[in-house]
């Protein structure tokens, strides 16, 4: 089945959500996404690696999250290969703002009194 | 090493080699990060790996189709300009200009592929395409080339020289998708 192009499956709102939430203004790391992720659902698992960087992927692909490689001086110091940075975009931030309201309880009643 | 990490990144392995080295490399890398990470929390999981495998190998194949539906796009961009130069050519033979149907044929070949479905940030290929065309397809064309003598056949070594110059130096371009070169 073909996705609606422009919408966003549960799991990227999701992800969204983590980053729009999340403090770090150089991004944040897929493992560390996948942590936040599960804190803020209370899920007994981390989301699997598969679905994890495959929606990332897309997500990065349709400009809704941005993400580079971070200094290699801060892996080496850390004693851990380096980490893939991301970011939600502005784009990101809308896409996650409509998703919301297209997916809230009464929200074709709230659009309609708009 | 862990028995999951040596899963995780045996798994890793498999399902990235068929893509494109700057693919690859990017999801090894990053499964390295995150199983790094993971085992420094002591939370390695090797359901974290299992039930990521349809999400692996759907990406993959997505990846892959994409890196060969645009590299088929170019090959098909070069054939068809071969095709229609030398059909154009022909039908140039002998007369002063060539006529609006060969001109509308020469035309819109590279139009229609200019807009065929490239995906975004997908541009070099199309770039390199259309120089190439303009360089060697166009003057042939048009009879400006002082080296053709025989109209039939000038066309191929041109642009067997022109894809070979859009395969090396689109190669070489930032976002290009010639395998092994992303």
């Amino acid at each position: 089945m073909r996705r609606k192009p422009g919408s966003l499956l549960p799991v990227e709102t999701a992800l969204l959500g983590v980053l729009i939430g999340l403090p770090h203004r150089e991004g944040i790391h897929g493992y560390g996404i996948a942590q936040a992720l599960q804190d803020r659902d209370g899920a007994r698992r981390l989301t699997a690696h598969g679905t994890l960087y495959k929606a990332l992927d897309r997500l990065e692909v349709g400009h809704l999250v941005e993400s580079r490689w971070e200094d290699p001086d801060a892996a080496t110091a850390g004693r851990r290969p380096r980490r893939r940075l991301y970011r939600i975009t502005g784009d990101g931030q809308r896409a996650y703002d409509r998703a919301r309201l297209e997916t809230a309880p009464g929200a074709l009643g709230r659009t309609v009194e708009a | 090493m862990s028995a999951v990490t040596r899963l995780a990144t045996t798994w890793t392995w498999l399902y990235t080699s068929p893509l494109s080295q700057m693919t690859r490399d990017r999801r090894r890398a990053e499964i390295r990060n995150d199983l790094a990470e993971q085992s420094r929390d002591g939370r390695i999981d090797a359901r974290r790996v299992l039930l990521g495998v349809p999400a692996d190998l759907g990406w993959m194949a997505g990846r892959v189709v994409s890196d060969r539906v645009a590299v088929r796009l170019v090959c098909a961009f070069m054939l068809a300009s071969t095709v229609g130069a030398i059909w154009v050519n022909h039908n140039h033979r002998g007369s002063s200009s060539p006529d609006a149907h060969v001109w509308t044929f020469a035309i819109a070949l590279p139009v229609l592929l200019a807009l065929a479905p490239f995906r975004r940030r997908r541009h070099v290929e199309r770039i390199v395409s259309a120089v190439a065309y303009a360089a060697f397809v166009m003057p042939p064309l048009v009879g400006a080339w002082p080296l053709i003598t025989h109209p039939d056949v000038a066309a191929l070594p041109w642009l067997s020289v022109a894809a070979l110059a859009g395969v090396v130096v689109g190669g070489r371009l930032p976002g290009s998708l010639w395998p092994g070169t992303r």
